[in-house]
């Protein structure tokens, strides 16, 4: 975090899709992918957004770029209110952000070649044309580890890992300064993961980039993000500057991190396993979205809806008994850490 | 018992040799090698997979994509589609029969036949997306019977069952006009039993139909009843999962293969699947392989692991032993590129290059473009297979880790 001048501020944003059924497409009623989210993201920082399948990640990003218009709420891009603008005017300001989606293979147009692909930003937007396109387009390939020789080409001649980093450079063809990445290497091997993840924290300092990092791995969001929120059922449950991984206050991150597999067999049956499955968004529970499956859900978690509370350090918890409850991994993960360093 | 030297040449008379096994291994793969033959050449996906699973362990067989760990589970199971052709190698194979006597053969040898009878039955696989593979037209239940009818003989348990319903409806009503007669009935069956006859088949559906609802409640299934009536869609992606286990198991099988099986599910149901799988296990009697690109599943779950590289095992060792020690350049490679959650560190390590094109895969060791420590023995030389530490196997002409000191 290099200052504290929050380049976007969503407040109370909501996304609700309509379901529809009948003959004249009655709603029926509605999915709440993101239901009442209020979050900043500082100048130069990287918020990791966490959560399992179907918790509004992904319609959280989108929704941030005005790529789905936002239900209700306000999100506000370097003091401008955008999320009442024109599509024209949004247009213009969509110059200063851009995303990189989960699968390379969909986002790319299989009959542009490269050159073609990342240079279509600039073109669009007048910022280039002719040799001078040319001439911007290798410099962006090159940013990315790629070459002059791949210009020509058509995505199918790329593997998974080239054209990942091809997306990238499209992304950062107009020199954004949010972007937000959805999935960038879910769909890659290890290998290649480690590398686009070093690319992209690399390109963060050179161009003073500010990430809005969207995955459902948690090891690669606390390996890239500065502070880190986790999602469940459209809300968040907690943000948190500190290593979640550690300090984790809420009930459903501890959990989640728990379940994570960790590559060190010393690790082996930790999990807090969480019994059922994520309800559906259609109707979820009423008061904490989670209390059916906490284990400490106590009769006021049925009734009321907790709060994001600030435990200190800007580390907000949404859960009536944050801090009280005795998560009891703390103690495992600290052991763990001890066998770590000791070898 | 020390060689269990049962042959299968009544079948085939090319098959002289005699299959011999180590005690306690079920299956023995043996310089396994597989080919696709396509359009633009030949893509040689196993090149020698050589691998042993004992009875009780977890193996996994762990790799980036495209490094023949799905092919070798086909392969396993004789599941290879064209243009693939299974070119060389023995997959032998102990098998346990009903009257515990023991079977040694070759899978890659029988008849079509036979190894249908294998599959699903006695080695049974649980593929990748749980979306895909129940077929969506029929219900749970149906088609877990469908399996449980097709591999079993199911007498004896039909004619449990006629008993148990001749008992219930005496019990209700014993002074029904026709009870001698029903006595009488119940004796005769229970003198069956010993040789019960073949069922017909209106019973044999209904018992296979039972045993499957006791298949769903064995992986903790809620109202296993209910659900053995729904339609594959009407289930979220876990209990998919857990159905399509459900499944396999149903035979008894002497091996689960698990081929990305838990790849598709979210964390907290996939730790939920995880754990049922190491219940079951013990419950089974069985012996698990599991293929995964994911080390933090290998660790949690097996006991030996199988790290492939472009179609060879590079390293084969007990799963405490590849995480302390991993000897294979880029075994270790691999594990200091994954993001862990127990420590941050600024910037991950990275493999250069790529996973190569298997059509023309480099001479020699497979890996040694990518290798900081190859040599020009590794372009020209494929490495053997030795033995650095007991029961820790490599192929690496410069292997690291502690043994690395001593050399």
């Amino acid at each position: 975090m290099t200052d504290n001048v929050p380049l976007v501020q969503v407040k109370n944003l909501k996304k609700y899709f309509p379901l529809t059924g009948g003959v004249f497409r009655k709603v029926l009623g509605y999915v709440r992918a993101v239901d009442d989210i209020s979050f900043d993201i500082v100048k130069g920082e990287t918020l990791g957004l966490v959560g399992e399948s179907g918790c509004g990640k992904t319609t959280t990003g989108r929704t941030l770029l005005r790529l789905i218009p936002p239900t209700s709420g306000t999100m506000i891009f370097e003091g401008q209110d955008i999320s009442e603008l024109k599509s024209k005017e949004m247009r213009f300001l969509r110059r200063n952000m851009g995303i990189v989606f989960q699968d390379p293979m969909a986002s790319l147009d299989p009959r542009l070649t490269i050159k073609n692909a990342v240079g279509e930003p600039l073109l669009v937007n007048g910022i280039a044309r002719g040799y001078g396109l040319r001439q911007k387009v290798i410099e962006l390939l090159n940013k990315v580890g790629l070459n002059e020789d791949h210009l020509n080409r058509f995505p199918h001649e790329f593997s998974g890992g080239q054209r990942q980093r091809i997306c990238i450079a499209r992304a950062l063809a107009l020199n954004p300064k949010l972007v937000v990445m959805d999935e960038p290497t879910s769909s890659t091997d290890v290998s290649v993961q480690a590398q686009t993840l070093n690319l992209m924290k690399d390109l963060q300092k050179e161009f003073d980039l500010t990430y809005l990092f969207i995955s459902h791995n948690l090891s690669v969001v606390k390996h890239m993000s500065d502070r880190v929120a986790v999602m469940y059922l459209g809300k968040i449950m907690e943000m948190t500057p500190r290593d979640i991984f550690q300090e984790a206050m809420h009930p459903y991150s501890a959990a989640l991190v728990s379940s994570v597999p960790v590559p060190n067999p010393e690790f082996r049956g930790r999990a807090a396993i969480l019994s059922g499955e994520v309800p559906s968004p259609i109707n979820p529970p009423t008061g904490c979205r989670f209390h059916p499956r906490c284990r400490f859900a106590k009769e006021v978690c049925k009734d009321e809806v907790p709060d994001l509370r600030d435990m200190g350090d800007g580390h907000l918890v949404a859960c009536h008994f944050a801090g009280e409850l005795d998560l009891d991994y703390k103690a495992q993960i600290e052991a763990q850490e001890a066998t770590i360093t000791g070898r | 018992m020390m060689t269990m030297t049962e042959s299968d040449n009544e079948i085939h008379d090319s098959q002289d040799e005699i299959h011999t096994l180590e005690p306690d291994v079920i299956l023995d793969v043996r310089g396994l090698k597989t080919s696709f033959y396509t359009y633009e050449g030949v893509v040689k996906a196993l090149d020698g997979v050589s691998v042993q699973l004992k009875k009780g362990q977890t193996l996994a067989f762990v790799g980036e994509t495209g490094c023949g760990k799905s092919v070798t589970a086909k392969s396993i199971m004789r599941l290879v589609d064209s243009p693939g052709v299974i070119e060389a190698g023995e997959v032998v194979f102990r098998d346990r029969t009903l009257d515990k006597e023991e079977v040694i053969s070759d899978l890659l040898k029988l008849s079509e036949d036979e190894m249908r009878h294998i599959r699903g039955n006695r080695i049974a696989i649980v593929f990748q997306d749980p979306a895909t593979y129940p077929n969506p037209v029929f219900r749970v239940g149906d088609q877990i019977a469908e399996v449980i009818s097709l591999h079993q003989n199911l007498a004896e348990e039909a004619l449990v069952m006629k008993i148990d319903r001749l008992e219930e409806t005496l019990a209700e009503n014993p002074q029904a006009p026709n009870a001698e007669e029903i006595k009488e009935k119940i004796s005769e069956y229970k003198s069956q039993l010993d040789d019960p006859p073949p069922p017909t088949d209106d019973d044999k559906k209904k018992v296979a139909k039972k045993k499957a609802v006791e298949m769903l409640k064995m992986v903790r299934m809620p109202s296993p009843e209910e659900i053995a009536n729904q339609y594959p869609h009407e289930l979220s992606g876990g209990m998919r999962q857990r159905a399509l286990i459900a499944m396999s198991l149903s035979c008894n099988p002497q091996i689960l293969i698990c081929d990305e099986a838990t790849t598709a599910l979210d964390v907290t149901v996939q730790a939920q699947v995880l754990n049922l799988l190491n219940e079951l296990k013990a419950d089974f009697d069985s012996s698990i392989i599991i293929i995964t690109h994911d080390l933090g599943v290998v660790a949690e779950t097996c006991t030996h692991v199988a790290v492939m590289y472009a179609g060879v095992v590079v390293e084969y060792a007990s799963t405490d032993e590849l995480f302390s020690d991993p000897v294979h350049p880029y075994t270790s490679g691999l594990l200091r590129a994954i993001p862990k959650l127990t420590e941050k560190v600024d910037r991950l390590l990275q493999i250069k290059g790529m996973v190569p094109n298997l059509i023309t895969p480099p001479t020699g060791c497979r890996f040694h473009p990518r290798c900081e420590f190859a040599t020009s023995i590794c372009s020209e030389q494929r490495p053997p297979r030795e033995e650095v530490k007991p029961g820790h196997l490599v192929e690496c002409f410069h292997p690291q880790g502690s043994v690395k000191g001593r050399r």
